[in-house]
């Protein structure tokens, strides 16, 4: 594990580290009680964010060490600072539940969703689940790691607003999109996994995630659309930005995120084919 | 693409709203507390009135009684009270039906001497004088007829020689 960011030590750093202390000893010194902090945290990465810029960003091996650098950067945050916290797709992720006979009360669904959980999305049995009420067949839930939520419920405590996926970040500063008719998709590379989003109109058929494991999105992106046999014109595709550091400023409209390419743009359909 | 409000951040507590109604239900609490203590005082001083107000009357009672029994006991009847009584027994005999039973009945070999109306005792005593005493049956069957108990009687029938005569007596009472 290695850190960048006001922890960090590496010589190659140390300008970065010091950019990041200055912005935070700036807020510190403020009256920054209603300003709101954005982190995001995985496996292998978090970020914190206070007033549009990067205060943290680490690269971190599992859920013990993301909490911690987490927890570390909490601690220099202004006292009375919200917090909002978006998770990757390996600690939350969105799967569909099958059409099953008999299903018939809305009752019945959450029961069938955290039975299906383990399979479904790799996620440990037990995990919370949040059904969407959106669409009936087949119908969208999404599970988030019950450690996970633990732990960031424990570091957040009472100044904590909200515990999103960051790909649902993604599809909100996505929209409107100009494929929300017809066939069209949303991938979303965060530090360890490719969530998939197909949808027909406004229901979505596919909702799947698939590990990077260090290869390029696109690749398996591009893998997966074969696989779903789902034409690649009109998915886009919206990228974590695994090298920001402490001082940037932080991307609009998603957080974290790279420079959003679109599949219709032809600069984009470019860089694809090459 | 449609956005999903999935949202997993615990249900955050409104400290505040719940800071102010707490104030508010203990202010409701005071207020009311107030109140029913006030109530309670005052029922209790309306229940020690009431209870005092009823003793009283039933002192006053007791001593209305009391004068009442001690009028009685030295009560006397007057001089006049047994005059009344008797004015008032002769002014409730009845004395129109007595004659008007004597008028209308007559049997032959029956004659009326003497008419003794007592209004003290409720009663007439009837002198008369008959043939035989058939006839004299007859004469108190007829005066009996019509009555729901007989209301005349043979007191004392004699003959010597050849004069009958006989007293039936009329209960009014």
């Amino acid at each position: 594990m290695w850190w960048v960011g006001k922890r960090g030590t590496g010589s190659s750093r140390d300008s970065r580290d010091s950019r990041g202390l200055r912005g935070l000893r700036g807020l510190r010194g403020g009256h920054a009680a209603s300003r709101t902090a954005i982190a995001y945290a995985s496996d292998g990465a978090v970020r914190l964010a206070l007033g549009g810029v990067t205060q943290v960003a680490s690269v971190v091996d599992g859920r013990e060490a993301a909490l911690a650098a987490l927890a570390a950067g909490l601690r220099e945050l202004p006292r009375g600072t919200r917090l909002r916290i978006a998770v990757g797709g390996a600690v939350c992720r969105p799967f569909l539940l099958p059409e099953i006979d008999g299903a018939a009360g809305d009752a019945e669904w959450p029961a069938i969703a955290a039975a299906l959980v383990e399979d479904a999305t790799g996620l440990p049995p037990g995990s919370p689940v949040w059904l969407d009420g959106g669409q009936t067949s087949p119908r969208l839930a999404v599970a988030i790691d019950a450690a996970w939520l633990r732990g960031i419920e424990a570091l957040g405590g009472r100044a904590l607003d909200s515990i999103r996926p960051w790909w649902a970040l993604a599809i909100d500063a996505s929209t409107p999109s100009p494929f929300s008719a017809g066939l069209h998709g949303l991938a979303v590379a965060d530090s360890e996994m490719l969530v998939l989003l197909l949808a027909d109109g406004e229901r979505y058929r596919v909702a799947q995630t698939y590990p990077l494991e260090g290869e390029a999105p696109q690749a398996v992106l591009s893998r997966a659309l074969v696989t779903h046999d789902w034409p690649d014109e009109a998915v886009r595709l919206i990228e974590f930005d695994a090298g920001a550091l402490p001082g940037q400023p932080v991307s609009d409209p998603l957080p974290f995120s790279k420079t959003v390419h679109r599949a219709s743009d032809p600069s984009s359909s470019k860089e694809r084919a090459a | 693409m449609r956005a999903l409000t999935v949202e997993f951040a615990p249900a955050r507590r409104p400290v505040a709203a719940l800071a102010i109604w707490g104030a508010v239900c203990a202010l409701m609490a005071i207020g009311l507390g107030t109140a029913a203590w006030q109530s309670w005082t005052h029922r209790q001083a309306v229940a020690a009135r009431a209870a005092s107000d009823a003793q009283e009357a039933a002192r006053l009672r007791a001593q209305l009684r009391e004068r009442a029994d001690r009028a009685a006991a030295s009560a006397t009847a007057p001089a006049y009270a047994r005059d009344a009584l008797a004015v008032a027994k002769t002014a409730a005999f009845p004395m129109q039906p007595v004659l008007r039973s004597l008028e209308t009945v007559a049997v032959d070999g029956v004659l009326v001497t003497a008419i003794e109306l007592n209004a003290a005792r409720g009663g007439a005593d009837v002198t008369l004088a008959f043939d035989d005493y058939k006839a004299l049956l007859a004469y108190l069957e007829l005066l009996n007829e019509g009555e729901p108990a007989p209301r005349w009687s043979l007191v004392r029938a004699e003959a010597s020689g050849a004069r009958r005569q006989a007293v039936i007596r009329a209960t009014w009472s």
